[in-house]
């Protein structure tokens, strides 16, 4: 199997190269050709935009820039108009008569949607119908913003499960899952970082403030090649570079945090900064309030501070930081005892970032990479002379370096190559405790261990009407003397039937060495992230997907339909019964090894995803549907039977509009309907299993009766519904000062979607929560 | 390493992993205003009946007893008395490897079939097969007898000053494990307290989750558990009655899921764990297996 990968891999690699060379010395021949490349940055700010498409009509041939707004076009010589567009911009023409090779950097203008006519532009080659990448989603910024939201706070992972194959866990969980997958099956990297724990306040809010977001795409399948290390999605956050003209800032006040962004210049055109900070205030607005025996509180933050330079036009520097925390604290008092009590997870993220541009036709991006996640617990007891100190701690720490290098040698070929290593260092447990008249006692477990890729990968037009986008990654991991090598080949191709109509197929094998344990389903924070070892194998999927894409270009639509086709080995599970507690023994202190409590298996999911789109005028917003199925296969869970996963649901509908009549409202709307939850449910009742064992079991297990199932998410709860709206006020005042106010209602039908189910005696009783939940919000942008 | 005092250390983990399930749902409850409505649920439960077995041999039993019961639905209401449950007209039959039989009849006292063990030699390492028909169907099943059993239980008593256990005393056991075998070992321990008046009082020691222990990582060494229980401080003499299975691994897996299902019932986040079965036949449901139990008595 693996000899084969290997062989179809070299042979993808061996034919592009062949293919890229005769055909660069074939129309070299022909005509002398030069290189326009630049920068295209956004009029004001100065920020680099990706994704800008620069088109050529004439001969139709066109590039996007890459992450950071460079591009490169080698054309033959002449006069050529070029159209620079990209949504949400006013598109630029400009026409060059090329004799040599030109830099060209171009400012544009963010043109206002609700009131300006967008052109639209057939030929804007970034189009769906006409990129060959698929199964794909990008969601802008200010879409995000503009999207209801519960309790008003703006959340990136809650709009992107709005889309179709991106479905959300729970009831107002921030937690998503991609065609299947499962939550920690997601790359989720800011500005090139990995975040590990993208929850707070237990999944309800993302860690993802949106002040501060550049760009948001999000790859359900047919993945390139430059990503890989788990199974499901990559979701690709990139922050704001700072605006280097002036200062700006935008201040939130909602009604659980408030949030603060500010932007600007350090030293003028050349660097900026840009920090961005929220902060959740519950606890200090309770505190009064409590007695002065217990207080307890609980809040979140995030911080993101980011500094960019530019040396020249050849050489930038970014250095991008993420702090975000979550914390519980409490503290009881009472007759010369004291108990303090501390809670807190969170990440720490930060990038180092030099971008260098070698020729007009070669860029790279070298990173360097810390990520750090942390979960922690605190107790400390004092009772008259005696003090009790327990502090568990698990984590992870990752340290990177990445290469990424882009090269256009012509316009048929777009290539990118790199190579990344990272170590990473888990400590699945660290306590500590210290007792009066005991030894002191520490333990910690780490597991350390090394993951390296190199990936090669071409986007290739091969006709005007075919493009093929072939990739390659080979990666690595090392557990101490055990090694994983793993060949994983990529590929899309797509094929115009009509200008605005594609067909596309791809495939995509993914490697994930790292994994999630956890059985709450919920996102706890005592979720625990372990590394693949000489025991534990690396989780692999296979994605196969095919679709249709059709643009409307005269209404603004677009049509994306797409089935997909993912097979999943070694995914993990615990075993029954298994759980974060009874993972140590803590009398000893001695590690109960936690590869003995998991299990692994196969997994199964597949459907259809339908989306249509509208992304231009007054009303934008989106239709999105998914029809799909996951199954799971243990040998050790559910007696070796197949069984639905949890988040297994039929159908997922999304409706979204936004509708902008002037530039003093906005309107906007989500209805979601989906099939319910799979739950265990404990649904049948027998005499008791322990009555006839001579040794009794528990101590309040009666020997009565016993409640069980004989199917893991035996349960299908309720379907699930509801509507949400929003209106936002706009104020314009002078020198680009807004005031918003907004308003939303979330649920606003009250429906009492299932959050949980439970047997009271007799009875079924189902919990709900977040019904009919308003909101206010005061935005002041200056 | 000096032992800690592991079960306040329990205590204090368990009560601050707690904390964060309580601060979600405080949170939920709280801020969102959480709303329970009962739910028809005849339309949401599977309606099938299934019919459940369970029976244990061993080579220490005085009585084989095999229970026969059907499955009502959670939601049910009609059937309010446990014994409406009993199956009390089946015919059940264990088999050994050498074809000798022992037909099990119903008793009223125990709700379970039984017969007497000197009718059937239960042996350490022979397999032995369950046949029972019941409500018109067939189910079987086989068990192996565990080879050995636990031959030494070391036992101490000592304080236990963890004022937030339920219990002043604290029993440690370490058993030696069965030699080159993975085990699933099951424990228990009665204790049994005199007082002047003459009157007995009998509580089980709580060992928790370690009641439930294999040698996982201790492969041939010791294995040591835990449990705390109650002296009353007018208790003329005590004496616990210590017992250890080693069990079929089955037989461990389904006790354990009934103790971890009913000991995190009020917990909505917990996973139910779903019991084994061995059971052959349309709709069987339950365990037929082995163990062999070592019991041991101390006094203090």
């Amino acid at each position: 199997m693996r000899t084969k990968q290997v062989i179809l891999a070299f042979w993808v690699l061996l034919v592009n190269v062949n293919v890229l060379f005769s055909q660069s010395n074939t129309t070299d021949s022909l005509s002398e050709k030069h290189t326009i490349s630049g920068y295209i940055k956004e009029s004001g700010s100065q920020e680099y935009l990706p994704m800008v498409s620069i088109y050529i009509p004439t001969s139709k041939v066109g590039t996007t820039t890459n992450d950071y707004g460079f591009f490169s076009l080698t054309i033959p010589e002449g006069t050529h108009e070029l159209i620079i567009s990209f949504v949400g911009y006013g598109t630029v023409k400009k026409t060059i008569e090329l004799v040599d090779d030109i830099k060209l950097n171009i400012d544009m203008e963010l043109s206002t949607e609700s009131l300006d006519e967008v052109i639209i532009d057939a030929d804007r080659g970034v189009n769906e119908s006409q990129v060959t990448q698929m199964s794909v989603v990008t969601i802008k910024p200010s879409e995000i913003q503009d999207i209801p939201a519960i309790l008003g706070e703006k959340d990136v992972i809650k709009a992107l499960q709005l889309m179709p194959g991106i479905q959300r866990g729970n009831e107002g969980s921030a937690g998503f899952f991609v065609r299947g997958g499962t939550p920690d099956q997601n790359l989720i990297i800011l500005d090139e970082a990995p975040v590990y724990n993208s929850n707070h306040l237990f999944g309800i809010f993302s860690v993802f403030n949106g002040d501060a977001i550049k760009s948001i795409e999000t790859f359900k399948g047919g993945f390139p090649a430059r990503f890989g290390g788990r199974l499901s999605s990559v979701l690709k956050i990139d922050t704001k570079n700072g605006n280097k003209e002036r200062l700006t800032g935008k201040v939130n006040v909602g009604l659980i945090s408030s949030s603060l962004l500010l932007e600007g210049p350090i030293k003028k055109g050349k660097t900026s900064f840009i920090f961005s900070g929220r902060r959740t205030y519950a606890d200090l607005l309770s505190k009064p309030f409590q007695s002065s025996d217990f207080k307890a509180g609980f809040y979140f933050m995030d911080l993101n501070f980011k500094i960019h330079h530019v040396f020249n036009e050849k050489n930038k520097l970014y250095w991008s930081n993420y702090f975000g925390q979550d914390r519980f604290t409490g503290d009881e008092k009472s007759n010369g005892e004291r108990f303090k009590t501390r809670l807190f997870w969170g990440n720490i993220t930060s990038t180092l970032r030099w971008n260098h541009q070698f020729s007009d036709k070669f860029f790279s991006n070298t990173s360097l990479i810390f990520s750090n996640y942390n979960f922690g617990l605190k107790y400390d007891e004092k009772l008259n002379d005696n003090r009790f100190l327990f502090k568990l701690n698990s984590g992870i720490n990752d340290y990177g370096i990445k290469a990424d290098f882009d090269y256009y040698p012509n316009p048929q070929h777009s290539i990118r190559f790199g190579v990344a290593s990272t170590y990473h260092n888990f400590v699945p447990k660290q306590s500590r405790l210290r007792a009066t008249d005991e030894d002191n006692t520490d333990v910690k477990q780490e597991i350390k261990s090394i993951e390296s890729a190199v990936y090669a990968e071409d986007n290739w037009k091969i006709s005007n009407t075919l493009s093929f986008n072939p990739g390659v990654r080979v990666t690595h991991f090392n557990f101490k003397s055990k090694s994983y090598l793993n060949f994983e080949p990529r590929a899309t191709i797509a094929w115009n039937i009509k200008p605005d109509l594609a067909l596309k197929a791809s495939y995509a094998k993914m490697n994930q060495y790292i994994h999630l344990l956890s059985n709450s389903g919920i996102g706890l924070p005592t979720d625990l992230w372990v590394s693949s070892t000489d025991k534990l194998k690396p989780q692999v999927s296979q994605q196969y997907a095919i679709g249709l894409a059709k643009d409307f270009f005269e209404e603004g639509y677009s049509i994306t339909l797409e089935g997909y086709y993912k097979k999943m080995d070694d995914v993990i599970s615990y075993k029954e019964g298994a759980s974060f507690l009874l993972l140590e023994d803590l009398e000893t202190g001695r590690e109960i090894d936690w590869e003995e409590n998991i299990t692994t298996g196969e997994g199964w999911a597949y459907g259809a995803e339908l989306l249509l789109r509208k992304k231009t005028g007054k009303l934008t917003g989106w239709l999105g549907y998914t029809l799909s199925w996951s199954e799971r296969q243990f040998d050790e869970l559910n007696q070796g039977r197949k069984f639905f996963s949890r988040y297994d649901r039929r159908h997922d509908l999304s409706l979204v509009g936004i509708y902008k009549p002037n530039d003093k409202i906005t309107l906007s709307g989500s209805w979601v309907f989906s099939t319910g939850n799979n739950f265990n449910l404990p649904d049948r009742e027998a005499l008791s299993n322990t009555s006839n064992f001579p040794i009794p079991i528990g101590l309040f297990n009666t020997g009565g009766t016993t409640s069980f199932s004989t199917e893991r998410n035996n349960f299908r709860g309720e379907s699930y519904h509801r509507f949400d709206l929003g209106v936002q006020f706009h104020k314009k005042f002078a020198k680009n000062r807004e005031r918003t106010w907004a308003f939303s209602v979330y649920n606003i039908y009250g429906r009492k979607n299932p959050f949980f189910y439970y047997f009271d005696d007799t009875q079924l009783k189902k919990v709900s929560i977040l019904q009919f939940i308003p909101s206010i919000n005061y935005t002041y942008k200056f | 390493m000096k032992s800690i005092e592991s079960n306040s250390l329990k205590n204090y983990t368990k009560r601050l992993m707690k904390y964060s399930q309580y601060l979600l749902m405080g949170s939920l409850w709280v801020t969102f205003l959480s709303c329970e409505t009962s739910v028809d649920a005849s339309d949401l439960l599977e309606k099938e009946q299934f019919v459940v077995i369970n029976g244990y041999l061993s080579p220490q039993d005085t009585t084989l007893k095999v229970q026969i019961s059907k499955s009502k639905s959670r939601a049910e209401s009609t059937v309010t008395n446990n014994v409406d449950l009993v199956i009390n007209n089946a015919t059940v039959t264990i088999t050994d490897e050498n074809d000798n039989q022992v037909t099990l009849t119903y008793s009223n006292t125990s709700f379970s079939y039984e017969v007497p063990a000197a009718d059937l030699a239960i042996l350490p390492g022979r397999k032995y097969f369950l046949a029972v028909t019941a409500e018109g169907k067939e189910y079987k099943s086989s068990c192996v007898i565990p080879a050995e059993l636990v031959e030494n239980i070391e036992s101490e008593i000592t304080n236990n000053n963890d004022v937030d256990s339920f219990g002043n005393k604290k029993l440690k056991l370490k058993i030696d494990d069965i030699a080159d075998k993975r085990n699933f070992y099951i424990v228990g321990a009665k204790v049994t307290q005199t007082f002047s008046s003459g009157e007995d009082s009998v509580t089980d020691v709580d060992f928790e989750f370690e009641q439930f222990t294999t040698d996982s990582n201790r492969e041939n060494s010791i294995v040591a558990v835990d449990g705390i229980f109650n002296e009353f401080f007018d208790s003329q003499s005590s004496k616990a009655n210590v017992q250890v299975a080693n069990a079929e691994e089955i037989l461990y897996d389904a006790l354990r899921a009934t103790f971890l299902n009913d000991y995190n019932e009020d917990d909505p986040f917990f996973e139910p764990v779903i019991a084994p079965t061995n059971i052959e036949g349309e709709n069987g449901f339950g365990v037929f297996a082995g163990y062999q139990l070592t019991e041991q008595e101390i006094t203090f």
